[in-house]
């Protein structure tokens, strides 16, 4: 029986995205693999959230796109980070663990807010 | 091209935009195409790894649509609005038009109604002038005891005053009695003009009757 997708809260897609292009250059369809695994088979991102996500980030200036060739052959579109990309995700990484922190607080979590 | 052909091409997509839209559709595709051969590896066969493949993904139109209109910034929503926009303004123009239409309708029709009560006015002024010219002046006929007053611009010695007697004549120096009751004044002229003519030269008698019992006629 497959497991129930997670919800992501506004802005994790984003992080996601940015977070796995700063490791390498992906298409749409590796980006989700590689997401899921390294989350442990817990975030599978939806097709209909990624492609918008990667489309805006790109008119942001965030990633960068071009046509490439996959593992299958055929023509994939891969995207990369840019610069603006990285500052980006750092600061977006400062939000997103400001916010997990104080949201573990609330919660009582060990380690939260450490 | 034709108006409504621009108004086609105005609300349909562009070619750029078309091209985004081929674009994001070809990248979508192979993502599916990674996903069926995924499912293939698997060992589904290769139409339930495609049904799998398209129940994974969801809305493909929609998703093409959305990733167009983000890459394209909303440009053919904002054409279609001008066009509406050009629509609604070629709608007001063409209200104005026709009540200004209609306003120059009502100042004609005013205008008319204003040039027929004139000549209703005119016909009836002339009316009232024709009706005071066939109005024939009352003949004056001499009676007895009028004074008949003769004036003879040539002859200062036609100048005078005469009573009708109660024979109904008047007694005129040189010439004697002449009868004059009953006579009009045109008359009375001129038959005084013949009498006068065997001693004067010129004659240019006119007379002025006064009625008795009044000043003047």
């Amino acid at each position: 029986m497959p497991r129930q997708r997670i919800e992501l809260p506004a802005g994790a897609v984003e992080l996601l995205v940015l977070r796995s292009l700063a490791r390498r250059t992906a298409h749409g369809y590796g980006l989700i693999q590689a997401i899921r695994e390294r989350s442990g088979e817990e975030l599978e991102l939806e097709e209909g959230s990624l492609y918008p996500a990667l489309h805006r980030m790109e008119r942001r200036g965030w990633i960068a796109s071009e046509w490439g060739v996959s593992e299958n052959g055929r023509r994939a579109k891969y995207y990369s980070l840019t610069s603006d990309g990285r500052k980006r995700l750092k600061s977006a990484r400062k939000s997103w663990e400001r916010m997990t922190g104080a949201v573990g607080q609330v919660l009582g979590l060990r380690g939260a807010g450490a | 091209m034709s108006g409504w052909g621009s108004l086609r091409a105005g609300w349909s997509p562009s070619l750029a935009e078309q091209a985004v839209e081929a674009d994001v559709r070809e990248e979508l595709e192979a993502h599916l195409a990674l996903a069926v051969e995924d499912g293939l590896r698997e060992g589904l066969d290769e139409e339930t790894a495609r049904a799998r493949a398209f129940e994974r993904f969801g809305d493909f139109e929609g998703t093409v649509r959305g990733c167009t209109r983000l890459k394209t910034g909303g440009g053919n929503v904002a054409r279609k609005l001008s066009w509406i926009l050009v629509a609604v303004l070629a709608v007001g123009l063409m209200l104005a038009m026709v009540q200004s239409r209609a306003n120059q309708a009502r100042a004609e029709a005013a205008m008319a109604e204003m040039r027929h009560a004139m000549a209703v006015l005119q016909e009836e002024r002339q009316r009232g002038l024709l009706e005071l010219e066939e109005q024939e002046p009352r003949p004056v006929i001499v009676g007895l005891g009028d004074e008949l007053e003769l004036v003879d611009a040539q002859n200062e010695s036609l100048n005078f005053r005469a009573q009708v007697a109660g024979d109904g004549t008047i007694l005129l120096p040189e010439v004697g009695h002449i009868e004059v009751v009953g006579l009009s004044r045109p008359e009375v002229e001129a038959a005084l003009r013949e009498r006068y003519a065997a001693y004067f030269q010129e004659v240019a008698l006119f007379v002025r009757v006064h009625p008795a019992g009044r000043d003047a006629d």
